[in-house]
């Protein structure tokens, strides 16, 4: 894992400066911050480390977008990436990342999104070329119930193979309809 | 008292129409209707389980059951089906891989460099002063890939830029001691020739290229001939516009942009026969049909693309009319200029460059045989008695006279989805119609096609509903600058993206690059090449001399007219001609569909009372 240690280069010392607010569970190692820092800076927004109390990832998040200028935190606990932002229902964060493995390419996603969320672009749910590491997850946020964060990546629509398989025929179906000039 | 369905097959809705009927009533009372998705091309057997469909639909809204129904009332169709196509007229192949010009999201550093390109891991043999182009493959970190190249230069070698496989650009060009220009992720960087002459140009935030999208300024870099200038300006084409690009020169690097040979279009009409280039675009050949006009068939020149685009709308034909293929005639051609993205055969990061593109629609007669078979069929499916009920265009005259506040003289424009039509009513005069190729089929796929969209389905919503941009997790700013406010935070998938105002809280994402603007252009565009130029060229047929300023009144009925703002348009553009033109809205309840089957049921009463 060390060799992966980046050193971010946007980090906001100047306490004025807006910043992406990231904040780390009691215990965790910095290095988690500089992942996060180094997925923001990538789309070229500041972050900056804020010292947490609680151990509720959730919480964390909420707690450090409010306290960000940006209305924007991160928040990294356990197995969980948190991304939050500051009009959200408090139990209701933007993103939940399931982490499995290659903790520090979650942490740069979670900084990554953040970052989109301040310069409004689209969010990436999934991590580059390899399968996403998520739970499949039908629902969506505005239904999760409160106190009880969904531990998944939420996305629209149906997942997993199936879906997949019944995209695939619907395709099929949807063409030959076209060609018929029945739609 | 009888109970009449009147049913309207078109080329894309089956519209249905009950009604109840007593001899001694003035007028039919209107008990239900319904309009369902037509099953198979107008005209066939395949037609039946739509027509069931709907008249169930209906006797439902009705409150009746289908073996209720005294008559059934078949439009006697349109004798035309529409059949649509699209073919480009030019194309661009890369011999040998010798581009990438794409749009990564953040590219890194700024400026542009020159230099052979050589792996990272070849860098600590470069010579000092020797001008190199780096490639970066995704399993070097960048940290790792920063600091190799940080060496590098400290010991002298003079590193102009790179390519990057992942999405580090920034990342890199922030953790070197110089400002370079990187471009990321570039998936096939294997690809990428080694020990080659190549130039990496970023622009800053906000600007697009200057150098590589200028085929001077590649000549310039790479000190090419004017031979070899003149080849390479189909690259430069590709660039322009792009924040980022590398080209690379092979010696083997061939780039063409071969014009296809598109062929021409012979227009065989009953006064006189013309052929008419595709290359003259589709101004050129609308001028052709408006020419050979009435026309009694169209071929292409064989073995060229428009050849094979004519023999394909016309073996659709046969099949589905189940006529040899000799007896499809086409009656009339809509084209239609496009620029479709096509990726360029070579390229390595999926590299786009936008050709020039012909659209047809067409429309063949279909035998009225066909009608007669389908009544048959459909009376011993529901065991009802169904009967041919009249001329479509008269069926839907009758039904948009319903509208409130409608008098005659009056044209009509049925904007459908396979087909254009117009017909018009003054005084005794027997109504004259006429019947174009192209219609709202026709702009799904334009939509489609311009934005390179694969999904047919998405590009038909994107014609139906406004645009949005999702702009916090609570607001969308719609395509005319207003902001919608939520109460419940929306789906983050939804966030800053494009989307489609289905209906208050119903967004649908719509998955591609393209801005808000450029996509409501490419609607906005679409309607105008079809719907308008079809509309004039309709009502100027029918018009009396074909002088459409002697229209005083237009009602706009079909699946189209419901468009959010086809109607609008329209409106907008016959005022010009003194023209009153608005949306009818058939029996005060339908809007502008349902007047053929509205119209069948009343020409079906008028004729019971008078004998």
């Amino acid at each position: 894992m060390t060799e992966r240690i980046g050193t971010p280069k946007n980090v906001a010392t100047n306490e004025e400066r807006p910043a992406i607010h990231v904040g780390l569970a009691a215990g965790l190692d910095e290095v988690y911050f500089n992942w996060v820092a180094v997925g923001a800076e990538e789309e070229g927004v500041p972050c900056r480390q804020v010292t947490t109390r609680s151990s509720d990832p959730v919480a964390i998040a909420y707690d450090a977008a409010m306290s960000s200028r940006f209305g924007v935190g991160v928040a990294v606990a356990g197995d969980t990436v948190v991304v939050h932002e500051l009009h959200m229902p408090p139990e209701q964060p933007v993103i939940t990342l399931a982490v499995r493995e290659d903790f520090w390419r979650y942490c740069r996603l979670a900084g990554g999104n953040a970052a989109r969320l301040i310069i409004r672009l689209p969010l990436r749910f999934e991590l580059e070329e390899e399968p996403p590491v998520v739970k499949p997850n039908h629902r969506t946020p505005a239904e999760q119930s409160p106190g009880n964060p969904s531990p998944a990546v939420s996305r629209p629509g149906p997942t997993g193979q199936d879906a997949e398989f019944v995209r695939a025929i619907t395709k099929i179906v949807a063409r030959v309809l076209y060609e018929r000039g029945m739609l | 008292m009888s109970i009449i369905a009147g049913i309207d097959v078109g080329n894309s809705t089956t519209e249905v129409a009950i009604a109840e009927f007593t001899p001694t009533s003035r007028q039919p009372r209107f008990l239900g209707s319904s309009r369902v998705s037509t099953t198979g091309i107008k005209g066939t057997l395949s037609n039946i389980p739509g027509i069931v469909y709907g008249l169930q639909d209906a006797a439902q809204a009705a409150g009746i059951e289908v073996s209720d129904i005294t008559l059934a009332l078949l439009n006697e169709a349109t004798p035309v089906i529409g059949d649509i196509a699209m073919e480009t007229i030019t194309e661009t192949i890369i011999t040998e891989s010798t581009m990438i010009g794409h749009n990564p999201g953040s590219p890194g550093g700024i400026g542009i460099g020159v230099g052979t390109t050589i792996h990272i891991k070849d860098l600590i043999n470069a010579e000092r002063a020797e001008k190199v182009i780096v490639i970066i493959p995704k399993d070097y970190d960048f940290e790792i890939a920063a600091s190799m190249i940080s060496r590098a230069l400290e010991f002298g070698v003079d590193v102009q830029g790179g390519i990057i496989q992942s999405d580090d650009g920034v990342l890199i060009a922030n953790r070197i001691p110089k400002v370079l220009p990187f471009v990321d992720e570039v998936q096939l960087i294997d690809h990428v020739p080694l020990n080659m002459l190549a130039a990496v140009e970023v622009a800053a935030k906000g600007q697009v290229i200057r150098q590589l999208s200028n085929p001077y300024g590649v000549a310039t870099v790479f000190s090419l001939t004017p031979e070899e200038t003149a080849m390479i300006i189909p690259i430069s084409k590709a660039l322009i516009g792009l924040r980022s690009a590398v080209v690379i020169r092979t010696p083997a690097g061939d780039v063409q942009s071969r014009r296809i040979p598109a062929g021409t279009l012979n227009f065989i009409g009953e006064r006189q026969t013309l052929a008419v280039d595709m290359d003259g675009g589709a101004d050129a050949i609308m001028e052709g049909v408006a020419q050979a006009s009435p026309l009694s068939n169209v071929t292409g020149q064989p073995g060229t693309n428009v050849g094979g685009m004519i023999e394909r709308v016309r073996q659709t034909m046969s099949e589905m009319t189940e006529k040899p293929i000799a007896d499809i005639k086409i009656r009339d051609i809509l084209a239609v200029d496009c620029l479709v993205p096509q990726k360029v055969s070579g390229g390595l990061a999926q590299e786009f460059s936008m050709e020039n593109a012909v659209g047809l629609a067409a429309m063949v007669n279909t035998d009225r045989l066909l009608m007669h078979r389908l009544a048959e069929a459909l009376s011993e499916r529901i065991g009802v008695r169904v009967e041919l009920g009249g001329v479509e265009a008269n069926m839907a005259i009758l039904g948009t006279l319903t509208t409130p506040g409608i008098s005659t003289p009056l044209a009509i424009l049925d904007l459908g989805a396979g087909s254009t039509d117009a017909a018009i009513l003054r005084g005794d005069d027997p109504v004259s119609s006429m019947h174009l190729a192209g219609a709202g089929n026709m702009v799904t796929l334009l939509i489609q096609t311009e934005l390179g969209l694969e999904d047919f389905e998405i590009a038909e919503k994107i014609k139906f509903y406004p645009l949005a941009k999702v702009e916090s997790m609570f607001h969308i700013r719609n395509e005319d600058n207003s902001v919608s406010f939520f109460k419940d935070p929306l789906d983050p998938s939804l966030f800053g993206r494009v989307a489609l105002v289905r209906s208050e809280d119903d967004l649908i994402p719509i998955n591609t690059q393209h801005s808000l603007e450029r996509i409501r252009q490419i609607r906005r565009e679409a309607k105008e090449k079809v719907f308008m130029r079809n509309s004039f060229r309709a009502l100027r047929s029918v018009a009396p001399n074909g002088n459409i300023r002697m229209i005083d009144f237009v009602a706009i009925v079909g699946g189209s007219g419901r468009d959010f703002e086809l109607s609008q348009m329209l409106v907008e553009r016959l005022a010009g001609y003194g023209i009153v033109a608005g949306t009818a809205n058939i029996r005060g309840t339908e809007g502008p569909i349902n007047a053929v089957a509205t119209g069948l049921v009343l020409s079906y009463c008028d004729r019971q009372r008078a004998g």
